[in-house]
């Protein structure tokens, strides 16, 4: 084995999936398991989980996802896909590039969200930052429907980027 | 808008108006609509190519 192109581009691609699996493993324990959960905790219960479980989770939730954005865009670039996968492959007709494109743009609105919209409302919602009880309501259900947002895009984002393989 | 004729997906608000919920509200909603994003996806790109 030699530390060449080829074995960066392996090198990369398994950061991308290591990194991929702790973001979305956590954006799917959010919206499977810890939301759906909230209601059935008795009251005395949940700071157990608005201060200790999901500060830690929304850690690694949002680094996450930075390294998930980081070391993909390293990988295409390394794949020399970069550009033709961000512009959907439609200057060089790639059917590829296009599938893999909008899986990776699915993947930079899924970053953007949880950087610029959730981790702020949560922030707010789990008290880190002051604001009043309403801006606190009000910032959680953003937060939350943020999150589904997320869940909705990871569908067809995994798709894209598993389909690499199709064409 | 009797009887609760849109209960389940509206909820009334003051003064006649009525908020449609949001789909995202329900995980299975949410799972629905990733999957009809994704049929687009592969049907624009077998449009497209």
């Amino acid at each position: 084995m030699e530390l060449d192109l080829t074995y960066w581009q392996f090198f990369f691609r398994w950061l991308h999936i290591m990194s991929g699996v702790m973001w979305i493993g956590l954006l799917w324990y959010f919206n499977f398991v810890q939301i759906p959960s909230m209601p059935k905790i008795p009251d005395e219960q949940k700071p157990a989980i608005g201060k200790v479980i999901a500060p830690a989770a929304l850690f690694w939730f949002r680094w996450g996802a930075m390294a998930t954005i980081i070391t993909g865009l390293i990988e295409a670039h390394l794949l020399g896909v970069l550009a033709d996968n961000l512009t959907l492959g439609l200057t060089t007709g790639s059917a590829k590039a296009m599938a893999v494109g909008f899986g990776m743009w699915f993947g930079i609105i899924m970053w953007f969200n949880v950087w610029f919209v959730i981790w702020p409302n949560q922030k707010k919602a789990l008290g880190i930052v002051e604001a009043t009880a309403d801006a606190k309501k009000a910032a959680a259900r953003t937060a939350m429907l943020f999150s589904r947002t997320n869940t909705m895009l990871s569908i067809p984002m995994l798709y894209g980027m598993a389909s690499v393989h199709l064409y | 808008l009797r009887d609760g004729a849109l209960r389940g997906n509206c909820d009334r608000a003051f003064k006649g108006r009525v908020r449609m919920k949001n789909p995202l509200e329900s995980l299975h909603m949410t799972i629905v609509l990733g999957l009809v994003i994704t049929v687009i996806v592969q049907v624009l790109v077998n449009v497209v190519h």
